[in-house]
């Protein structure tokens, strides 16, 4: 009885061993279909079209420069880089004069550049426009000067789109009378805001290659006003209408 | 072996067993749940990647856990394994279970070939109620009529072929035209949806009328519906138009054709009048919105006929989808002019349940919302402010999507959206799109209103109202004819957002930009334009028609005695006696009146003095509405027999509830007769008393009659200088004027005026 007890036994046992087994060697094999299954996943997931145009530009923070009072904006080229370390090393001789320079040349290098710009509603040059009126400033250029973006990226590829190559003074920068901004609160009621400004004249030139250069301005009048101890432009206007309207209603250029 | 070790050995294997199952089940759900959501990889790879790794690693964990479990059968990493496989089942089934809703959601919103149920009516018209068919079955050899190319029309035709009557048919352009031949007798019965009571409620001279209609037959069945599919186009980088349509009962309400430039970021909406008089696909006139109850490729196919747009995409949406979308977003933020009560998502005029309150920037519900973009008669410009407003919520529910990053927000959405809303865009498109336009706002240099990223030119395709005469009923059919002008100007905007092949012409050379000047969104459409109006030709019935003494001509041409008369109006109204004015209806009935906004204690006594039943029932309500009808079951001016029960709801407020009434019991009836005591006029409200002869009394408020604006000056904008409308109320003379600016489009920028050079600052040492 023993004997066949024990004979029993084993053969339970050997079963069981079996059983066993054959749950290790499936659970194994789990093992192996779960990370091959994931792997597959990873791999499509990877291979996935991003959602973007060609033409869209990933932000390049690498080279992200910033002083005490400016950012650079997105992607900038090199000609953006070398004057905002112009501005920055402006705003440490706090010569009014030389910052107020720095800030025209930092936005017309960063405005009037397209090759670095995402789409229309990428507007440069925010970060240098009199703060409270940054929105209506962009939604301004949508309309205007970046209405026609996507058609020139379209049309003629972004390495034949504009990009400002160097900017000059036209004539010396000099105090301009004190500069009145006109705003209104909630109630409607007519708030006069005077501030300290200057009027900075420059002219620059686009890079070889782009399309239809005639048609985008490469003078300008600027005002740059001290809101609470910050440079910002307050009025601009490209000089061939300014030329244009002292010709006709008389008027000096200014010092030289 | 003992016998115990033997026992304990059994229950292991039984138990590695069990546990091996669940294990590899387990596995299994996870896999399933992470191969279908990483169809939205598109919404952020980088994160998806993440998530995959995370969950293999935990899961191989898991595994190698039951694995030693099996193996060694040590108590405590037994018990691990056993709670880990069990875990990871559970979290697999709930993940299965979410994907499987989610999956639901997306293929009902995409599936452009659906099963709807048409609900269909044999109508028929009597003015005096006194019906000669009495059942289907007396249409035997009478003249039926129906829409062409409805669902409705061939179901109704083919059953009457099923119940084998031998009639005449005579197809008619749309359901109104339908209408109109049936109550001009031209037609003996009419099929129509069943609900054309509410679809033609609105519709003026013809609302009048269906009172005196009767359904002779109703039968429900199920058609399949297949819809055109959707443009081939990756919309991230190709611009393209869809068609936003909000459907009641079958007819759009709106219609808001957009175009979409994904280089640009810019977005134009163009609002469609519903009563647009328009040609449609199939070649006759008739107004936009009936075109839907054909099809929704009908509709598409009628709007790129109108404005010479090919249409890629449409969104069909119910009141029902805007209500849930805006509720999943957590709310949407506008600015709302006046504060009202509105009508909640059922289609049922009278339904008056929802507050809206005034202000800027107040935060909506989804209820609230939907009373906001359908509310027009609190408003001097009526259907063009509700177009306004249904655009500044459809950018709201934008700005709350571009902003969330809840997913369970998306998944919110997704399901409100699953059980409301129809479209042609794929699901790869759709998020393919979200993923873009998120990864667009978060580059946009103004962080506080990432929604800013979008561009939105809002417009609407104008017009001027008109009518079409029917000699027949007498009546003129109130529409909207478009301008040729406006026509163009809007396809012109579409064109140019759509079309990057657009020359260029611009030149950017002369430019300037101040913070003085004030900016506005140039306009794409005008509201007048130098274009000759076609009107129609006073009717002959109209001209005839001379009214007797205190009586005048309504718009349909019937002389209708003057307030407080009675009598001929043809003849001349005599004055009604103060003493002898009853409450209109007959000694059986009574007709109800506005109760909203009265007391309970008002309500209810008002009703009970008129023999009325009164249930209560409370319903949630602001604060200044506690304790009043916010709601009535039966609508005012209606007739209802004496013993009827009306049911009303009463403002609770924040957290409270009313009493309800004691079991009604009917009450002596009073005679009461009314007199206006203060007259209503544009803007101010009036007062009715009503006096019983046994002294009891109450009064009732007239709503005001709101201004009847109508154009008497305007002057057209041009190149060089703006224009104006001036607007005078018929009523009271009342008069405003909205200028316009200088026409823009086509026009050179005008040069600004510099100001002059001033004199520079002398250095330190210079004489002047």
């Amino acid at each position: 009885m023993a004997k066949r007890n024990t004979q029993k036994s084993t053969d339970v046992h050997t079963q069981r061993r079996h059983t066993n087994g054959l749950l290790t060697v499936v659970l194994l094999l789990l093992c192996i279909a779960v990370i091959a299954a994931y792997v597959l996943n990873i791999m499509k997931i990877a291979r996935t079209p991003s959602a973007s145009t060609e033409e869209t530009l990933e932000i390049d923070t690498s080279n992200a420069l910033r002083n005490d009072q400016y950012t650079i904006g997105n992607n900038p080229t090199d000609v953006q880089k070398e004057y905002f370390e112009g501005l920055t090393d402006a705003l440490d001789t706090q010569d009014e004069i030389a910052v107020c320079d720095a800030v025209v040349r930092c936005f017309v290098s960063d405005f009037f550049t397209w090759t670095n710009k995402d789409g229309n509603y990428d507007v440069g040059g925010l970060e240098y426009i009199y703060g409270p009126k940054m929105s209506t400033f962009e939604q301004w250029s949508r309309y205007n000067f970046y209405e026609d973006f996507d058609l020139y990226l379209h049309q003629y590829g972004r390495k034949k789109l504009i990009e400002v190559d160097t900017i000059t003074n036209e004539k010396e920068t000099f105090q301009a009378p004190d500069f009145t901004i006109v705003e209104y609160d909630s109630e409607g009621n007519k708030i006069e805001t005077t501030l300290k400004s200057y009027e900075v004249n420059v002219g620059w030139t686009y890079k070889e290659g782009a399309a239809e250069p005639d048609k985008f301005p490469t003078r300008a009048r600027f005002y740059v006003v001290n809101h609470n101890g910050r440079w910002e432009i307050a009025e601009f206007y490209d000089l061939v209408s300014v030329e244009e309207w002292e010709s006709t209603h008389g008027g000096s250029s200014g010092t030289e | 072996m003992t016998g115990k070790a033997h026992a304990a050995h059994r229950d292991y294997s039984k138990l590695n067993i069990i546990l091996t199952v669940v294990t590899v089940l387990g596995n299994l759900l996870v896999l399933f749940t992470m191969f279908n959501i990483s169809k939205f990889a598109t919404l952020g790879k980088a994160a998806f990647i993440f998530l995959n790794v995370l969950v293999l690693v935990i899961q191989l964990i898991i595994d190698v856990i039951v694995l030693s479990a099996v193996r060694t059968h040590k108590g405590k990493s037994y018990f691990l394994g056993v709670i880990l496989s069990v875990l990871c089942l559970a979290v697999g089934a709930f993940g299965t279970f979410t994907v499987i809703k989610v999956n639901q959601s997306i293929s009902s919103i995409t599936n452009t070939t659906v099963e709807e149920s048409v609900s269909t009516s044999f109508v028929i018209y009597d003015s005096e109620d006194a019906f000669s068919i009495q059942d289907v079955n007396g249409l035997e050899g009478k003249t039926v009529g129906y829409a062409q190319s409805t669902n409705t029309g061939d179901l109704g035709k083919n059953q009457l072929n099923a119940l084998s009557l031998n009639v005449s048919l005579e197809e008619y352009q749309d359901y109104s035209t339908l209408l109109i031949a049936l109550f001009n007798g031209s037609i003996d019965c009419a099929i129509l949806p069943t609900n054309y009571m509410s679809l033609f409620q609105n519709e003026a001279g013809i609302s009048s009328l269906l009172e005196h209609t009767k359904s002779v037959m109703d039968f429900e069945e199920k058609v399949t519906v297949v819809n055109t599919g959707g443009a081939d186009k990756d919309i991230t980088k190709e611009p393209f138009t869809v068609l936003l349509i909000g459907t009641a009962d079958g007819l759009s309400d709106t219609m808001i054709l957009c175009s979409v430039n994904p280089i640009s970021m810019k977005v134009t909406m163009s609002s469609l009048a519903r009563d647009s008089y328009v040609q449609m696909a199939g070649g006759g006139y008739s107004k936009l919105n009936s075109a839907r109850a054909v099809s929704i490729d009908y509709l598409i196919r009628t709007i790129e006929k109108l404005m010479g747009v090919k249409i890629d995409y449409y969104i069909d949406t119910n009141f029902q989808g805007v209500v849930d979308i805006v509720d999943a977003v957590g709310g949407i933020t506008v600015n709302s002019p006046v504060s009202f009560v509105g009508q909640n998502a059922s289609s049922q005029r009278g339904h008056y349940t929802v507050y809206v309150p005034a202000g800027d920037n107040v935060t909506l519900n989804g209820e609230q919302a939907l009373a906001f973009a359908r509310e027009r008669y609190l408003f001097s410009t009526g259907d063009f402010a509700r177009q306004s407003h249904q655009q500044e919520v459809i950018k709201a529910i934008v700005r709350e999507i571009l902003r969330t990053r809840d997913v369970n927000t998306f998944l919110n959405i997704m399901q409100a959206a699953g059980n409301n809303i129809q479209t042609n865009l794929s699901v790869s498109q759709m998020t393919e799109f979200v993923s873009y336009a998120m990864r667009k706002a978060n580059r946009y240099r103004v962080t506080d209103h990432v929604e800013d990223v979008f561009e939105i030119q809002t417009s609407r395709v104008t017009g001027y109202s008109s009518g079409l005469p029917d000699d027949g009923l007498r009546l003129v059919l109130y529409i909207y004819r478009l301008w040729n002008g406006s026509i163009a100007a809007t396809r012109n905007a579409i064109e140019r957002n759509i079309n990057m092949d657009t020359p260029i012409t611009k030149d950017s050379s002369r430019m300037s930009w101040s913070v003085n000047w004030e900016f506005i969104v140039p306009t794409i459409s005008y509201e007048f334009y130098n274009e000759p109006q076609i009107g129609y030709e006073e009717p002959s019935w109209m001209k005839e028609v001379t009214c007797g003494e205190h009586a005048y001509a309504d718009d349909n041409g019937n002389c209708v005695c003057e307030g407080g008369y009675e009598g001929d109006a043809y003849q001349g109204c005599t004055a009604i006696p103060q003493e002898t004015q009853e409450v209109q209806g007959t000694e059986e009935t009574v007709v109800m009146i506005n109760l909203m906004g009265r007391s309970q204690k008002e309500a209810e006594d008002w009703l009970k003095s008129n023999g009325l039943r009164v249930a209560v029932i409370s319903q949630e309500s602001e604060a200044e509405y506690a304790g009043k009808v916010v709601a009535q079951s039966v609508d005012s001016g209606k007739e209802i027999k004496k013993g009827s029960t009306v049911t009303i709801a009463i403002g609770t407020g924040p957290g409270s509830s009313p009493e309800p009434t004691d079991s009604p019991e009917p009450v002596h009836t009073h005679s009461y007769s009314g007199a206006e005591t203060t007259p209503a006029s544009c803007e101010g409200t009036g007062v009715m008393t009503w006096t019983c002869s046994c002294g009891d009394s109450y009064t009732e408020t007239i709503p005001a009659l709101g201004h009847d604006w109508q154009v008497v000056d305007s002057v057209n904008p041009t190149c060089d200088s703006g224009g104006y409308a001036t607007y005078q109320c018929t009523r009271c003379g009342q008069s405003f004027t909205e200028n316009y600016g200088p026409q823009t489009e086509g026009c050179t920028t005008p040069e600004p005026s510099p100001s002059p050079d001033p004199e520079p600052t002398p250095a330190e040492g210079e004489q002047g």
